[in-house]
């Protein structure tokens, strides 16, 4: 996740307290991996069931391995940047501060030269 | 993959990224479809009545509405998952451009190379880019129509498949539908209109271009934008897509084509994504470049003036919170009055009605006034 992502321009502010455009951000994109996931599992039932390639049960009793366990934590990390992420804004701001505001930017495209 | 044509410069999402695009649809409709109309009850049961109370009279304009509006909570919470929503697609979006990015550069170098369709590519690297291109990031779009100004796919990419994304699919498979609307505008006045060189000015990825070379196969067919990202990526698009179309970069305000070369000059959303400078020279030379009986055509956002207050603040959303700083502006002018001014004599100059289709109001409170298209119309 390296792409630059916030849009330059007026980063408006929709509650009287900030946290709250932050929770609001959040509960969507955890709305939204649930979603994926659900997708997902969906996808794997069925497939699963087509095949015949496993029964229920076995869910229960499979050991993972290392490097299985290695790469459900990458994920898990990748999935937890992802909900969070609405707090790197506050680090860009930080770093990259300076943006102007919508009066300014309607003035300036609506001047005459 | 939902209902955009999946031709060679789409993205490829894999399955997660694909169900997180599904989501952020899901999501989008929903609002579209109950939560936004929602916004006319709360108005007029609840906002209204309090302004009234308050001031003795009802809310005049958007201004007034704005006013009493944004402390709302529902709007509050409408407005930011809007907001929340419309930088889910971005996210979506280029979470697949991360790893499919240098695919879509092959594809798009073997494209360039041998032109299976038979269009072009001209570019002048020494094109300077108009301040409102680069002043924020239109409809919040991480890098805009520019990116990091280099010939990456990737951020043409990310448009092509973001705005099919952004209009839910409103547009058709090749997110082309403006420019068959506007034809059709067209054809119902000059139903005889066939056109044999066109000009589409403002094109980025030239989704409104390849239309105009399907509707009318015998015509040279010529995209125009400022932007050098966006017309390699269109170059590409239309090559894969198989229509031959000319994609020159060059600023619509002050073009190098010889005047009187055109019999269509067109622009889907270009105007209100300008500035009060751009738009007169935009006007002026889409007058120069046409040929007598010829035709300007430029399709936008609606204009407030025939809106209810209530209509006109809601479609200004996307002004102060989507980048579109300039409509904040040009929904407010005369078009006609900045036509004139450009040079056009006046009887030259209508602004036909084309209501907007698919506008939903709850319990219809303004279903008298319909939203409609701008339709900027000059005959030369």
């Amino acid at each position: 996740m390296n792409s630059h992502r916030t849009p330059k321009g007026i980063k408006p502010r929709y509650f009287a307290d900030p946290a709250t455009d932050k929770l609001l951000q959040m509960v969507i994109t955890l709305a939204g991996e649930l979603s994926v996931t659900r997708d997902r599992l969906d996808l794997v039932e069925r497939l699963a069931t087509k095949t015949g390639a496993f029964d229920r049960a076995a869910i229960e009793t499979l050991k993972l391995t290392e490097a299985d366990q290695a790469e459900r934590e990458a994920a898990r990390a990748d999935f937890v940047a992802r909900v969070l992420r609405v707090l790197d804004q506050d680090l860009e701001e930080i770093t990259n501060p300076g943006a102007r505001g919508f009066e300014e930017l309607v003035e300036e495209l609506g001047r005459k030269d | 993959m939902d209902g955009q044509l999946n031709h060679v410069m789409v993205p490829k999402a894999k399955q997660d990224e694909a169900a997180r695009q599904a989501f952020v649809g899901a999501l989008r409709k929903h609002m579209q479809g109950s939560l936004t109309p929602g916004n006319q009850a709360v108005y007029h049961e609840r906002i209204k009545p309090a302004f009234v109370e308050a001031h003795g009279r009802e809310p005049a304009n958007r201004q007034d509405v704005a006013s009493v509006m944004k402390a709302d909570p529902y709007y509050q919470f409408w407005s930011a998952l809007q907001r929340v929503s419309q930088q889910a697609i971005w996210d979506s979006v280029t979470d697949v451009i991360e790893h499919d990015g240098d695919r879509l550069n092959a594809e798009a170098d073997m494209l360039a190379t041998k032109k299976p369709a038979g269009g072009s590519l001209s570019l002048n690297p020494n094109l300077a880019m108009p301040s409102y291109v680069t002043a924020a990031d239109i409809h919040l779009m991480p890098g805009s129509y520019v990116g990091d100004g280099n010939a990456e796919m990737r951020q043409g990419s990310l448009y092509d498949r973001g705005l099919y994304l952004y209009i839910g699919g409103q547009c058709g498979p090749e997110n082309d539908g403006l420019s068959y609307m506007l034809n059709g505008a067209i054809k119902a006045r000059f139903p005889d209109f066939a056109p044999k060189r066109i000009l589409d000015v403002g094109c980025t990825i030239g989704n409104s271009t390849t239309p105009w070379k399907k509707l009318y196969p015998d015509a040279e067919v010529i995209g125009i934008d400022v932007s050098e990202t966006m017309l390699r990526y269109a170059h590409a698009r239309a090559e894969g897509l198989g229509v031959p179309v000319n994609f020159v970069q060059t600023n619509a305000e002050f073009t190098e084509f010889e005047a009187g070369s055109f019999d269509l000059v067109a622009s889907c959303l270009l105007l209100h994504e300008t500035s009060a400078s751009a738009l007169p020279r935009i006007l002026a030379e889409c007058r120069r470049l046409l040929r007598p009986g010829g035709l300007m055509a430029h399709l936008d956002v609606p204009q407030v003036l025939g809106l209810s207050p209530i209509q006109a603040f809601l479609t200004s959303w996307e002004e102060e919170n989507n980048n579109e700083n300039f409509a904040h502006l040009i929904r407010e002018m005369d078009l006609p009055a900045v036509a004139r001014e450009a040079g056009w004599p006046a009887e030259a100059i209508s602004q036909p009605n084309i209501p907007m289709a698919g506008a939903v109001d709850v319990r219809n409170y303004d279903a008298s006034r319909q939203l409609a298209w701008t339709f900027l119309l000059g005959t030369a």
